[in-house]
């Protein structure tokens, strides 16, 4: 692997297709979904927009332990609101820049709209240096 | 600017241009053949068999970490993650304060020792699609962690320059010309 590898867009890791939430959805549904797909993390969106992110790291810290009814409480009071985006196109150094500097484990990728288009995860990285 | 100027303008630009060229790295399968211990790791937080899930949840969340090793008299035996909290955990009506380790970790992981190399713990993350993986002595006592992240830290210092110094935004389409006159 050098330079050229983490300069190509990220689109080039095939990256998972966003599985989103609407910003009111209850966190009952939410977890649901995310039980369901087997995914660590679920885009917010309003009205399509991306708003927010929901991670495991979320339910660990501010769900579980904490009393919460699950049913009432609305995703976006424990989201993480104005998440790091980036674009397909964008390059994947910018992604492990990201998850580095920052510790994100997943990165939303929007569209020129800011609909989330999927997200990247740090395995999908792993996974593609290795390959390479 | 006289030429004695101009002649220490040359030099600085030439070790600049030299410095760039080191930092030119290619990352092979050997760069990885490593041993674990030459990583930064942390201590594990570790806690026994028996011990309530409560108590576990609050020390993950004390702590700031994503996992917890699970022993029985100092052995390692289990392990427990954000994903068991999701996927065992959250969402279901168990009593926190009776319900025990035991039954929410996952039992027997795999784990790997100090001498063992960065290819193997990432070869064994991405193909088991595990992020942290315990390293134990050779009495299979836990001494630490190694998580996905460490290795792409690891990975990422191979390219300070491509991955470090970055402008804040990608440049994208629409942002190549410059604007205005």
């Amino acid at each position: 692997m050098d330079s050229t590898t983490l300069s190509s867009p990220l689109k080039t890791l095939n990256p998972k297709k966003a599985i989103c939430v609407d910003h009111d959805a209850s966190l009952k549904s939410v977890i649901h979904k995310m039980k369901e797909h087997s995914i660590g993390c679920v885009c917010v969106v309003e009205k399509n927009w991306l708003v927010g992110i929901f991670t495991e790291r979320d339910i660990l810290k501010k769900v579980v332990c904490n009393d919460l009814n699950l049913e009432k409480t609305q995703v976006k009071e424990v989201m993480t609101a104005n998440p790091e985006y980036l674009f397909m196109d964008d390059e994947i150094a910018f992604a492990l820049n990201r998850m580095h500097v920052g510790g994100f484990r997943h990165i939303p990728l929007v569209n020129l709209q800011n609909e989330p288009e999927g997200v990247i995860s740090v395995r999908d990285i792993a996974a593609h240096l290795i390959q390479n | 600017m006289g030429e004695l100027d101009f002649q220490e303008f040359d030099d600085e630009l030439r070790s600049m241009e030299e410095l760039m060229e080191e930092s030119k790295t290619t990352l092979s399968n050997e760069s990885l053949k490593v041993p674990l211990k030459s990583l930064n790791l942390k201590r594990a937080v570790v806690v026994e068999v028996g011990t309530s899930i409560k108590k576990c949840i609050e020390k993950m969340q004390a702590r700031h970490f994503g996992c917890l090793l699970v022993v029985k008299e100092t052995q390692y035996c289990g392990i427990f993650t954000e994903r068991d909290v999701l996927l065992k955990v959250a969402g279901t009506d168990h009593d926190l304060e009776t319900s025990k380790i035991d039954d929410f970790m996952t039992p027997d992981p795999v784990q790997l020792e100090m001498e063992d190399t960065i290819e193997t713990a990432l070869r064994l993350m991405v193909k088991g699609g595990y992020r942290h993986i315990c390293i134990v002595d050779e009495r299979d006592h836990p001494l630490s962690l190694v998580s996905i992240k460490n290795i792409v830290s690891f990975i990422v210092e191979f390219f300070p320059q491509d991955v470090l110094n970055l402008p804040p935004h990608p440049i994208r389409m629409g942002t190549k010309n410059r604007e205005g006159g």
